[in-house]
C-alpha cells in the first residue's frame, strides 16, 4: 500500500505542476459541456422555405403565410418557377420548397382533392422526416379550416382527437437528453487518454526503465497510475453535475450517491483500458491513435445519439464490451427517470466483472522485461 | 551468501533479437567491492547485457547469479539488492531534488524517517543542501549524474550497475562522478559500468572489453596494457578492435 502511496503523491505533485495540463483536465471539458449542450441539438428549427406559387389565389396565398407564421418554418423568397426555387435549394438557401400547382383553388372548390408539392432537402434524412411531419401537420389544419369555413356543419365531426404525453423529458428539451451523454464524454476523456498518455510518456523519458529495475509489483504501479486520474474523474464528474443543476436545470431524480458509486467503478474500467492501451504502446503518437479509435466506436455505438433499441442487434452485443454504453444508459435512467439500484443491477453487476477484468488484463499487458 | 562468493557471476549468456546476436555465450565473474568496466564501442553490447543483469531484460539463454541469487527464479528479489542508474537519464525532471529522494526511497521500500535522514545526509555529502527545493530538470548535467547516482544508491544495495553514467559531461566533472563510484566501492559495493570512455577504463579494478557482442578481453587495466605493449586504454582498445577485423 505504501508503494502505491508514493506514486500516487508522485502523480499528483507532477499534474499539478504542470499548468497547462491542469488546465486541460479541468477548464476545458466543463467549458466543451458549456458550449457542446448548445451545440448539439437534433430539433429542428428555422427552415427556410420558398414557394412556387402556380396557383396565385388568396387560398395559395392564405397556404403559403400559414407556413410563414409557423415557428418552424420562414419563406426566405417566392420563386416564379420550380427550376427557381431548385436553384435556391441546391445552393442551401432553403431546406424545403413548397409548390402550389395551378388549379389548386379550383380543385379545392369543385371538391376534387387538391395536391400540393413539398420538395425536402434530405441529405441529412431524420431531419428531412421531421420537417415532412411538420409540413403535413401545418397542412392538415389548414385543411381543416378551410373545411370548416366553408362547411360549418361539421365542425363536431367524430374525428379521433390525440393527445399526447412525454414522459421524463415531458418538454422534449434536447438538453435535457444530451447532457447526461456529454457528462459521459468528459470523464471517458479523462479516463482513456490521461492515463495512457501519462504511462507512455513515462516510457518515452526512459523513467520507466527506473521504475522497472525496482522490485515494484506491477499490481501496484497500475494502481498508482490509476488512483489520481479516478480521483480526478469523479471531481470532474461532480463538477459537471453541478453546472447541469446549477446552469441547465437538469432534472435529477434518482439518488447521487448511486450514480457516484457507479461512475467510480466506470472509471476504474475505463482508466484500466487507458492504462491498457498505454501498455501496449511504444510512443505517444501510437497510443493517441489507439485511444482516438477506442473513444470514437466506443462512443457512437454508445447510443449518445441514436436510441439502442434502433441498432442492428450486433452492437447490442457488441455493447456488452463497451465500456461508454453502460454508463450511458445509466446515467440517463438515474438522472432522468429517477431509477434505484434493482433496476440498475444487472450492469452494475457486468459493469464491476468488466472492470475489474480489465485491470487484470491492464497490469498483465505491462511488462517489466523486454 | 558466503563471502568469497563472486557478487556476479554469468555462464554462457546469450542475448538474441531475431537473427541478431547481442551478446554471443559471455561469461565473466565480479567480485564483491570490484568496480569492474564494461567497455566497448556503441553498439558493441554493453546494454544489452547489463539490462540483462537488471532483471529489465530477459537473455536467451545461460545462467546468470546475482548476489547468490538465480537471476531466472527471484529476478524480484534481486531488485532490491541492486541500484540502477542508466544512460537516459533517470530522475524525474519535473520533480524537486528532495522529491525524487523521496519517491524512489518509497519505492524501495524506505521507511519515511529512514528516507528523510538518507536525503538529509546524501544532500549534505553532495554539498547540495540548498538545491533540495528546486526542480531536477534546472539543475546541471552533472549535478544530474551526481544526483542519479546517489539515489541509485540510496537503499544501500549491494551492487550498482551504472549504464554510461558520464556522458555528455566535461572531463572534470567525469573525475567527480568517478570520486562518488570509488565511496561507493571503499564502503563495499560493488560497481559494474559501462563505458566508451577509455580513459574511465583506467579507473576500473577490471575491465572487460566488447566487441560485436563477444568478450574480447578481460583483466586489470595495468595487466592488459602490459599484454598488448600500450601507453594507455586508448591503445589497447584499438590493437584488439583492429586485430579483430583482421
Amino acid at each position: 500500500m505504501r508503494t502505491i502511496f508514493y506514486i500516487v503523491q508522485k502523480e499528483f505533485i507532477q499534474i499539478f505542476r504542470d499548468k497547462a495540463l491542469l488546465t486541460l483536465i479541468l477548464v476545458v471539458p466543463l467549458a466543451q459541456l458549456i458550449a457542446l449542450i448548445y451545440a448539439v441539438n437534433l430539433e429542428v428549427k428555422n427552415i427556410d422555405f420558398t414557394v412556387v406559387d402556380y396557383d396565385n389565389t388568396q387560398i395559395s396565398a392564405e397556404l403559403t403565410s400559414v407556413f410563414d407564421a409557423s415557428p418552424i418554418f420562414t419563406l426566405i423568397d417566392y420563386s416564379h418557377s420550380i427550376e427557381e426555387g431548385h436553384d435556391l435549394l441546391t445552393h442551401g438557401d432553403v431546406d424545403m420548397i413548397v409548390v402550389i400547382p395551378d388549379g389548386f383553388t379550383k380543385d379545392l372548390e369543385t371538391g376534387n382533392s387538391p395536391e400540393i408539392q413539398l420538395l425536402i432537402d434530405a441529405i441529412n434524412g431524420t431531419s428531412a422526416f421531421l420537417i415532412n411531419n411538420y409540413a403535413r401537420y401545418i397542412i392538415g389544419d389548414f385543411n381543416q379550416d378551410i373545411v370548416i369555413r366553408r362547411y360549418p356543419e361539421t365542425q363536431n365531426s367524430g374525428a379521433i382527437d390525440m393527445t399526447y404525453s412525454y414522459w421524463y423529458n415531458p418538454n422534449l428539451d434536447y438538453k435535457v437528453f444530451m447532457f447526461p451523454g456529454l457528462l459521459v464524454i468528459l470523464i471517458s476523456l479523462i479516463g482513456l487518454f490521461l492515463a495512457a498518455l501519462n504511462f507512455v510518456k513515462e516510457k518515452e523519458m526512459g523513467n520507466v526503465a527506473q521504475i522497472n529495475v525496482t522490485a515494484i509489483k506491477k499490481y501496484q504501479f497500475v494502481s498508482g497510475k490509476l488512483i489520481p486520474f479516478w480521483i480526478i474523474g469523479i471531481a470532474e464528474f461532480c463538477l459537471g453535475l453541478l453546472v447541469g443543476k446549477i446552469m441547465f436545470h437538469i432534472p435529477m431524480l434518482g439518488s447521487i450517491w448511486l450514480l457516484l458509486l457507479y461512475v467510480a467503478v466506470y472509471l476504474i474500467c475505463i482508466l484500466s483500458f487507458g492504462l491498457f492501451l498505454g501498455a501496449i504502446s511504444h510512443s505517444q503518437q501510437q497510443v493517441m491513435f489507439f485511444t482516438f479509435f477506442f473513444f470514437l466506436t466506443f462512443l457512437i455505438l454508445s447510443g449518445i445519439f441514436t436510441p439502442l433499441e434502433t441498432m442492428p442487434a450486433w452492437v447490442q452485443y457488441v455493447n456488452y464490451l463497451n465500456p461508454f454504453a453502460y454508463l450511458m444508459k445509466v446515467i440517463r435512467m438515474i438522472l432522468l427517470k429517477g431509477s434505484g439500484f434493482t433496476d440498475i443491477l444487472k450492469d452494475f453487476v457486468l459493469l464491476v466483472v468488466y472492470g475489474v477484468m480489465m485491470f487484470i488484463v491492464a497490469v498483465k499487458s505491462y511488462r517489466k522485461t523486454a | 551468501m558466503n563471502n568469497s562468493d563472486p557478487a556476479i557471476k554469468v555462464v554462457n549468456l546469450v542475448k538474441k533479437f531475431g537473427d541478431f546476436v547481442a551478446n554471443k555465450n559471455l561469461t565473466f565473474e565480479v567480485q564483491k567491492g570490484e568496480i569492474f568496466g564494461f567497455l566497448g564501442a556503441n553498439g558493441a553490447g554493453k546494454t544489452t547485457a547489463m539490462q540483462i543483469l537488471c532483471g529489465i531484460s530477459l537473455p536467451t539463454s545461460g545462467k546468470v547469479t546475482i548476489a547468490g541469487l538465480d537471476l531466472n527464479k527471484h529476478r524480484e528479489e534481486i531488485k532490491l539488492k541492486i541500484g540502477y542508474m542508466s544512460q537516459r537519464f533517470s530522475l524525474y525532471d519535473d520533480l524537486t531534488v528532495k522529491e525524487n529522494f523521496r519517491f524512489f526511497g518509497g519505492i524501495y521500500r524506505m521507511s519515511k524517517s529512514q528516507i528523510k535522514t538518507a536525503t538529509e545526509m546524501l544532500l549534505d555529502r553532495l554539498d547540495m543542501m540548498d538545491k533540495m527545493n528546486d526542480i531536477v530538470g534546472s539543475l546541471p548535467m552533472g549535478w544530474k549524474q551526481k544526483l542519479a547516482f546517489t539515489i541509485a544508491n540510496m537503499h544501500e544495495p549491494e551492487i550498482v550497475f551504472l549504464d554510461e553514467p558520464t556522458g555528455g559531461v566535461d572531463p572534470l566533472t567525469r573525475r567527480r562522478f568517478w570520486e562518488l563510484i570509488y565511496e561507493a566501492a571503499e564502503k563495499g559495493v560493488t560497481v559494474f559500468v559501462t563505458t566508451h570512455y577509455m580513459d574511465e577504463a583506467e579507473y576500473c579494478n577490471r575491465v572487460c572489453i566488447m566487441n560485436d557482442g563477444a568478450i574480447v578481453a578481460l583483466d586489470a587495466p595495468a595487466k592488459l596494457k602490459e599484454q598488448y605493449g600500450a601507453a594507455n586504454m586508448d591503445e589497447v582498445f584499438l590493437k584488439i578492435v583492429n586485430r579483430q577485423k583482421k
